[in-house]
C-alpha cells in the first residue's frame, strides 16, 4: 500500500518481510522513490504492522536503501517493534536509516 | 522393600490446597528465590543495543548494564548478577577473556557471550570454562532470553 505527498512516500511493509515477499516489496519500493524528483524527496517504510524480517528481508532495506542513496534520496523506517530495532543494531544497519520509533 | 514399585491411589498431594488457617501465612514476607526478579549483567558498549536489551528485558529481569570489562569485573565484584551476557568485542577487553577473568573468583556463574563468530567454540572448548555458552548474532531478542531462561 503506498501514499504519496510533496517529498515523501509512505510504503506499508508486510507482516513477515523476508523471502515470500522481497520481490514484490522492493519492485515498490524502488517505484516510489522513481516516481520523486532525483535528489529530493523520500521513502517513508511504514513498520507498524510488521512482526518479523528475516535475513533476506534486511536485504532488501539494504538494496532500497542503496537505490535511494543512489537517488540522494532518504529511507525513513517508520514504528519499528523492538525485534527490528534490534536486528538493525546488532547488524550495525541502523545508521542507514532515519528511524522513526513508536512514541510512547 | 527395596526395588519395589508401590502404586498409591488417591488424590496428587501436589494438588492439595494447604489448610486455609495457612493460605497467607507466609504475606508480608521477603518473596522467594522463585518469585526474585533475576539479576542479569548485561556488558555491551553499543548504546542501541543497549537500549533494545532495556526496552525488551526490564520487566522480566533485574537488568545491569556495563560498558567495558573493567566495569564488568567491578559490577560481577560488587553484586554478583545470577546470568552475565557478555558482548565478544570490548573497547579494553573480549568476552573469552573477560570470561576467564570472571572464573578466577565465579566459578559456577553462567555466562553467555554474543558474537558474530563461529571461531569462538573451539576457544570455548580449549579453554575448558564450564557454566559458559555463546549465541551466534544476528539472534532475536526472545532466543537470547530463552538461552537465559534455561541458565537461570
Amino acid at each position: 500500500m503506498m501514499a504519496t505527498h510533496d517529498k515523501a512516500r509512505d510504503l506499508v511493509a508486510p507482516q513477515r518481510l523476508g523471502l515470500d515477499t522481497r520481490v514484490e516489496f522492493r519492485q515498490t519500493a524502488v517505484q516510489a522513490l522513481e516516481a520523486l524528483p532525483e535528489g529530493t524527496g523520500c521513502l517513508v517504510i511504514d513498520l507498524s504492522n510488521t512482526r518479523q524480517v528475516d535475513s533476506a528481508g534486511l536485504g532488501v532495506l539494504m538494496l532500497i536503501q542503496r537505490r535511494a542513496a543512489e537517488r540522494r534520496q532518504a529511507v525513513v523506517l517508520r514504528h519499528p517493534n523492538d525485534e527490528i530495532r534490534f536486528l538493525l543494531a546488532i547488524t550495525k544497519l541502523a545508521g542507514l536509516f532515519t528511524i522513526e520509533p513508536v512514541s510512547g | 522393600m527395596p526395588g519395589t514399585l508401590v502404586t498409591v491411589e488417591g488424590p496428587n498431594p501436589c494438588n492439595c490446597l494447604p489448610p486455609a488457617w495457612m493460605r497467607g501465612a507466609f504475606e508480608g514476607l521477603p518473596m522467594s528465590s522463585e518469585r526474585r526478579r533475576r539479576r542479569v549483567l548485561i556488558v555491551e558498549d553499543e548504546p542501541a543495543l543497549r537500549l533494545s536489551y532495556e526496552r525488551h528485558f526490564n520487566p522480566r529481569y533485574d537488568l545491569v548494564f556495563a560498558s567495558t570489562g573493567a566495569e564488568a569485573l567491578a559490577k560481577v565484584e560488587a553484586e554478583p548478577p545470577d546470568v552475565a551476557v557478555l558482548d565478544m568485542r570490548l573497547p579494553d577487553t573480549d568476552g573469552v577473556d573477560l570470561l576467564r577473568r570472571i572464573r578466577i573468583r565465579h566459578p559456577t556463574l553462567p555466562v553467555i557471550i554474543t558474537t558474530a563468530y563461529m571461531s569462538i567454540e573451539p576457544q570455548l572448548k580449549v579453554l575448558d570454562l564450564p557454566h559458559s555458552g555463546y549465541i551466534l548474532k544476528p539472534f532475536r531478542l526472545d532466543e537470547l532470553g530463552a538461552r537465559i531462561d534455561a541458565v537461570l
